[in-house]
């Protein structure tokens, strides 16, 4: 064994408390010199670049380092460890923060100090224990780490606006954030319970190589694996818990809303897939349960992105589009569950292998676009696309970083979005192996999902860049639009650069995820990960579909470039500039262009059971018309209202009992004791 | 109630003084005067004092001579000293008001020393104590300073049925365990010294809010 400071665990560690302790130290000299926010910010990009290194250097190694550090309290130890699985979600939190970081470095120019002093401390807070659930090794201390990262989030969604709605997206993040980590709980407990009980619980029992030993009913394994699903996808936005993401997202500052959506919602994942995989064990799964997780992933997937269609501010439909992109990395999940479950390790590592991927695709893209919806809600002063409208013309640089995003999530070969939606699609094909009809059938179905969210997510971002970035100016804010400053403008080039790495080599990538995925699996896979190549992705190796990103990019370019060029070339000095035909108008102006309502109302007419929608039509007596439209999440009206109003009711039943007089409740003590009393002696 | 539910006393001092306790606890639930109410937990002190020595002579606890010298000075002397004092300061020298007569607390008083008993019967059988038969009547004098406190109306009563409690759990942990050990008795003797002091402290307060220290007052019943 090498001497522990050499190890990528060591690395990662140091990193991590390097960024705590630059970010604290940093909040509070800002306090004293204003001056230093964009050098402070630099020194934190760096120090997450160093993590992304140590990341991938584990990555490369493949290396399973654990460590035990002394607790606080006896008998209670840390227990760490970096496998494969770590360094991939460390190079995650490492390579979208360190955009993030960058941006903030120019974002945070003109805001107050004592603001940007709050999201200064509250970021590194949130990233250092982010970077801490990743390397928990035992219940006890990723209990704390997952904890305070949720509390470090509600401090991140506050530091936005200080306005009531703000507040209420923070709050229902945090009630919905500590439900969840109840059911997990809950499920450790699952987990730690043994055949013979001990009369002196150790507490060491609670690591995770502990907890893996459990042998489980399969009802119990079922119930641990449930409980783990709601409360890491309550974190992770799974329907129907995901009502406070839409709030929440838009609501926190550029910054924050890239690294909730970005990384945040990825710590969920990992939290589900370490405990599915490893906790659970894939012995213990039921593929079953890979069907429910498929099934629910697909209709995550179609629902997101349907009201992420619908939204006209850029950061809402972000929010709602990184629904659809969970349900995707879900649908992978329980896709590789049910294949690996009835025997198929080859097509069940893809599928898992193309969750991850694209885990890591949207940490990239969705952080690089809630950057760029930040740039164009402070470049025109608007929040809402309606208002917004040319921004191309003024922003020209991050107009063309945001349209790569754009091009990722949207799935455009050869971008990296494309690359895991095909690998989980050539995933989803493979279900003429599977023997059950209902298990064929639901692949199929999720597979019919999958390519119609991507269509659909097309379409989105289609309204999003064509309203925002195209066409002519919609309200004053958009004129005099300004492009963002070179610091903010690196930040979204790292990310994008990220994008466009993963995009164009993807068999690289893919070879790596695949070192990722094998340990869980724990299946003798027939394919060892170099069978994968560099400049070809072939997701089922030796034989069967492939493709290169590299290759279509040169071809496309060899068609293109000289027709291009020709066309430069002729043209070159003779353009000139015209009106366009106005249909007849004297005058074309912002109002007469497809509005963001005007992309969404096709959609919202053929897929009205997802909306709840309240319109008023105006009659042609109506002396004041007015045409009102609301679409709402069905699940406000259907779900939490009425469970809103029913913790009420009970509320007011329970409040009967309080009378305010000391003997009653004297009473009230005193029948209580008598009772337990009663109970221990004669139950 | 069947003979094993009550042990004899291995010492009939004990048990005779356990009795005592018992009846005092009932005189406490019965006595309509203020003063008397002092008188007899200052009894009280006295009826614990001398069963803690007496177990103390029985099972050779050296510790429990401590026990009860500290029950002397604490119980005995120094609160009955201090509560007198407070009922001087405060005038109070009425009648103790109740809210339930006391003939209907007084049959209530009885079940719960019924129950008490059948409670504590699978506890005597554990315990391996000189005095283990008596644990049923500091469990009944617990419960019945309990059902003073909720019978009465005063704020001053309800302190001498929190002072009583305090009296019938120590008398159950000498019986059960030979008492708790010394740190947890010097720490619960000074707890109702201090809280002793505390309710002094608040009673002044009180009667200068309200003039009165009826309980009422402190109720939370905007309503009313």
């Amino acid at each position: 064994m090498t001497s522990l400071s050499a190890t990528p665990l060591f690395f990662s560690l140091s990193t991590l408390l390097a960024l705590l302790v630059t970010g604290l130290a940093g909040a509070w000299l800002l306090t004293r010199r204003p001056t230093f926010a964009t050098p402070i910010f630099l020194l934190l990009s760096l120090e997450t670049l160093a993590l992304t290194f140590s990341g991938l250097r584990g990555l490369l190694a493949g290396s399973d380092i654990r460590l035990v550090l002394p607790g606080g309290i006896p008998d209670l130890f840390i227990h760490l460890r970096q496998d494969p699985l770590a360094s991939f979600f460390l190079l995650l939190l490492g390579g979208a923060s360190t955009g993030v970081l960058l941006f903030s470095a120019g974002y945070t120019k003109d805001m107050a100090t004592k603001r940007v002093a709050e999201l200064l401390s509250r970021t590194t807070l949130f990233l250092f224990f982010t970077g801490g659930v990743f390397l928990a090794d035992d219940a006890y201390s990723f209990m704390v780490f997952w904890e305070v990262m949720a509390v470090a989030s509600f401090f991140l969604i506050l530091s936005g606006d200080k306005t009531p709605e703000v507040r209420r997206a923070g709050y229902l993040t945090l009630l919905l954030a500590h439900g969840g980590s109840l059911l997990i709980l809950a499920s450790f407990a699952l987990l730690s319970i043994r055949e013979t009980p001990s009369s002196i619980v150790s507490l060491s029992s609670f690591s995770f190589e502990a907890l893996s030993q459990s042998h489980l009913s399969p009802k119990g394994a079922l119930l641990a694996s449930l409980l783990f699903l709601l409360g890491f996808g309550a974190k992770a936005g799974l329907l129907p818990l995901h009502v406070w993401l839409p709030l929440a997202h838009p609501a926190a500052p550029t910054p924050a809303s890239a690294l909730l959506s970005g990384v945040m919602l990825k710590a969920a994942i990992y939290g589900l897939i370490r405990a599915l995989f490893e906790l659970v064990g894939l012995h213990q799964l039921a593929s079953s349960f890979g069907i429910l997780l498929m099934v629910t992933g697909a209709f995550m997937a179609l629902f997101g992105i349907l009201h992420a269609i619908l939204q006209s501010a850029p950061k809402a439909l972000l929010a709602y589009s990184s629904l659809e992109n969970i349900g995707i990395i879900l649908l992978g999940t329980g896709l590789g569950i049910l294949y690996l479950k009835t025997g198929h390790p080859l097509p069940g590592t893809l599928a898992l292998s193309a969750a991850l991927f694209h885990a890591l695709n949207h940490a990239f893209f969705k952080s690089l676009l809630f950057l760029g919806a930040g740039t164009m809600i402070h470049a025109t002063g608007e929040t809402n696309l309606n208002r917004m409208g040319g921004l191309l013309r003024h922003m020209p640089r991050s107009g063309t970083l945001v349209l790569l995003g754009v091009l990722s999530i949207s799935g455009i070969p050869p971008t990296n979005g494309f690359a895991s939606e095909w690998l989980l699609l050539q995933a989803t094909l493979q279900a003429r192996d599977l023997s059950g009809t209902i298990q064929r059938s639901s692949v199929l179905f999720g597979a019919a999902i999958l390519v119609l969210a991507s269509a659909l997510a097309a379409m989105a971002f289609l309204k999003f860049f064509g309203v925002g970035y195209l066409g002519l100016p919609r309200s004053e804010g958009a004129k005099a639009a300004h492009e963002c400053s070179l610091l903010e403008m690196l930040g979204m080039g790292w990310l994008a650069l990220g994008s466009l790495l993963l995009g164009l080599l993807p068999g690289l990538v893919l070879k790596e995820v695949v070192k990722v995925v094998s340990p869980l699996t724990a299946t003798s896979l027939t394919v060892p990960p170099e069978a994968y190549g560099w400049a070809w992705l072939l997701p089922l190796p030796p034989a069967g579909p492939s493709s290169s990103p590299l290759l279509l990019l040169a071809l496309v370019g060899i068609l293109t470039l000289p027709v291009f060029w020709l066309y430069w070339g002729t043209r070159r000095g003779k353009m000139r500039s015209a009106p366009p035909w106005g249909c007849g108008y004297r005058e074309l102006s912002g109002r007469s262009q497809a509005s963001a309502e005007s992309f969404a109302q096709p959609i919202r007419h053929f897929f009205p059971v997802f909306f709840s929608m309240k319109r008023h039509l105006p009659t042609p007596e109506d002396p004041d018309p007015v045409f009102d439209l609301s679409v709402e999440d069905p699940h406000w009206p259907l779900l939490y209202r009425p469970l809103f109003r029913l913790f009420i009711a009970l509320a007011e039943a329970a409040e009967r009992v309080r009378s305010g007089r000391i003997s009653v409740y004297l009473i009230y003590s005193f029948t209580t004791l008598i009772i337990l009393l009663s109970v221990l002696r004669w139950h | 109630m069947t003979p094993s539910l009550l042990h004899p006393p291995t010492s009939p001092l004990v048990g005779f003084l356990g009795s005592a306790l018992l009846l005092s606890s009932f005189a406490m639930l019965a006595m309509r005067r203020m003063g008397s109410l002092v008188r007899i937990f200052a009894l009280q002190g006295i009826l614990l004092t001398l069963s803690t020595l007496s177990v103390a002579l029985a099972a050779k606890e050296p510790h429990l001579f401590f026990s009860a010298l500290f029950t002397l000075a604490f119980k005995v002397l120094l609160l009955p000293f201090l509560l007198f004092r407070l009922l001087e300061r405060l005038h109070i020298r009425g009648e103790v008001e109740v809210l339930l007569n006391v003939p209907t607390t007084m049959v209530a008083g009885l079940f719960v020393v019924v129950f008490s008993f059948a409670l504590s019967a699978p506890i005597s059988e554990m315990a391996n104590t000189v005095s283990r038969g008596l644990i049923g009547v500091g469990l009944a004098a617990l419960l019945l300073s309990f059902l003073m406190m909720i019978t009465r109306r005063k704020a001053v009563t309800q302190v001498l049925g929190f002072l009583g409690m305090e009296n019938a759990l120590f008398f159950s942990a000498i019986n059960a365990t030979y008492g708790m050990p010394m740190v947890v008795e010097l720490g619960v003797a000074f707890d109702v010294l201090v809280g002793t002091f505390v309710f002094g402290i608040f009673f002044f307060q009180i009667r200068e809010t309200f003039e009165s220290f009826d309980l009422k007052h402190m109720d939370n019943t905007p309503t009313e």
